[in-house]
């Protein structure tokens, strides 16, 4: 009778299961979330009795639905893993509970987590961008963002244990990777031939920079990935695409204009030139703004590869979000952001 | 209801010919060009007026780099670009992008 059960109740036997001094466990507050463009995302709260006393704890369970936007570069693993080294270090993140990979379970794999109360205001939403912008103005907030993309960057990752991401070798071996990676989903998702993107690319692997540190790197560091209390980043969600890289990657994602749409605040959340000094006080690091430019175009390309594969998934009928058919539009809009960074 | 709305857009750039010609016009344009430029002979211009050899010509401008010089090279990549700057509005025609 298991595969007749729902989702909440499978979701719940496997908690009793993982706790057994919770009595009367029932999940209460379901959210399924739509955020995730690569995960099933399940939220929601348990409440049992442990030695006599009423308990109310919140998670967050991510689920691997297999034809996510990243397709096998996404590793719910790899995820825990990272959850799992960043616990002990003074980074804000959400505790990590239990994986498991075994697909009879839930259909996929799937990972659980803590829930971290606060929210995450969209950025691209008005009520977002009103929200961001009324922070920016108390001035708690900013400095928080700082403060926690700078807790990332000081981190002593191989003392973490987080070298099992993989470490670039010295030069250009870090940019080259990234590239490397991402021209990956573009073979595997594009559907007839982009010269421009191949130009881009190209032009790409003759400028790499050289990586003049090694730090651990989001990937994608910007609001909408931080879930916010008390005008404070109380954790940094979403790791899929971090790496062992060169820190400005994550500066100049957070430099880019393609993470604000319009508005004059870096992320909709912070003025540029505080989170140049701050971000420079806290870590030690000089901000190479030439870089920053080259990752910026590095990063239009990844956002390429991901508007071909959502739409590519669409259309290969594997996926049947529609939010992933109308990328295909995109794909020519984010090129032309890259070619007028280039010149052209 | 998915693959019925896919249909239903590609349908739509397909039947977008004035961008299909306005792209092969700039193809043709680009190749013919770069058959008469000297500092492209190195590259071996294709035969065929495609999006695609365009692609390999592009890999094999770069691979070529340093046996062009770099006068050479940025002679024909002013070039290509200004083709797939030509290709590039065509597309933003579709998206609904186009700078008029």
């Amino acid at each position: 009778m298991a595969a007749d059960k729902s989702v909440r109740e499978k979701i719940c036997d496997y908690l009793k299961s993982k706790m057994p001094a919770a009595r009367d466990l029932e999940l209460s507050d379901w959210v399924h979330s739509p955020g995730g463009w690569s995960h099933e995302i399940h939220i929601f709260y348990g409440n049992w009795h442990e030695n006599g006393r009423p308990m109310r704890q919140g998670f967050c369970l991510r689920k691997d639905p297999g034809a996510g936007l990243l397709r096998e570069l996404s590793s719910l693993k790899e995820q825990f893993d990272v959850l799992k080294a960043l616990e002990p270090a003074p980074v804000p993140t959400p505790k990590p509970y239990w994986y498991e990979e075994d697909p009879s379970l839930l259909g996929g794999p799937f990972f659980v987590m803590e829930k971290v109360e606060g929210e995450v205001p969209n950025p691209w939403s008005r009520a977002g961008k009103q929200a961001y912008a009324a922070a920016a103005k108390r001035g708690k907030l900013p400095k928080s963002f700082v403060e926690a993309l700078a807790s990332l960057h000081n981190l002593d990752w191989r003392a973490a244990g987080l070298d099992f991401l993989g470490v670039p070798g010295p030069g250009r071996d870090f940019p080259l990777r990234e590239i490397a990676k991402w021209e990956h989903l573009i073979k595997e998702s594009a559907r007839k031939p982009e010269p421009v993107l191949t130009e881009l690319l190209m032009w790409l692997k003759a400028n790499a920079p050289e990586a003049q540190r090694l730090a651990f790197v989001h990937g994608a560091y910007r609001t909408g990935n931080l879930i916010i209390h008390d005008d404070a980043i109380a954790a940094i969600i979403d790791w899929e695409l971090q790496v062992i890289g060169d820190p400005m990657y994550d500066v100049a994602y957070v430099l880019s204009d393609l993470n604000r749409e319009g508005s004059p605040l870096l992320s909709s959340l912070v003025e540029r030139e505080l989170f140049i000094d701050y971000y420079q006080q806290l870590t030690g690091l000089t901000i190479d703004f030439e870089v920053c430019r080259y990752y910026e175009v590095l990063y239009m390309m990844r956002t390429t590869a991901f508007w071909l594969s959502a739409s590519g998934l669409f259309a290969d009928g594997r996926n049947k979000d529609l939010r992933l058919a109308r990328t295909t539009y995109s794909v020519p809009v984010v090129l032309d952001m890259a070619a007028k960074a280039l010149g052209f | 209801m998915a693959a019925v709305v896919l249909e239903f857009v590609a349908r739509q750039v397909d039947e977008r010919s004035d961008i299909t010609d306005d792209k092969q016009a700039a193809l043709h344009a680009l190749f013919h060009d770069l058959l008469r430029l000297p500092e492209a002979k190195i590259i071996a211009v294709p035969d065929e007026e495609t999006e695609a050899a365009l692609c390999e010509l592009i890999e094999r401008m770069y691979q070529n780099r340093e046996v062009m010089g770099q006068e050479a090279f940025m002679a024909v990549n002013r070039r290509v670009r200004r083709a797939l700057r030509q290709l590039l509005d065509q597309e933003l025609k579709v998206a609904g992008k186009a700078e008029d």
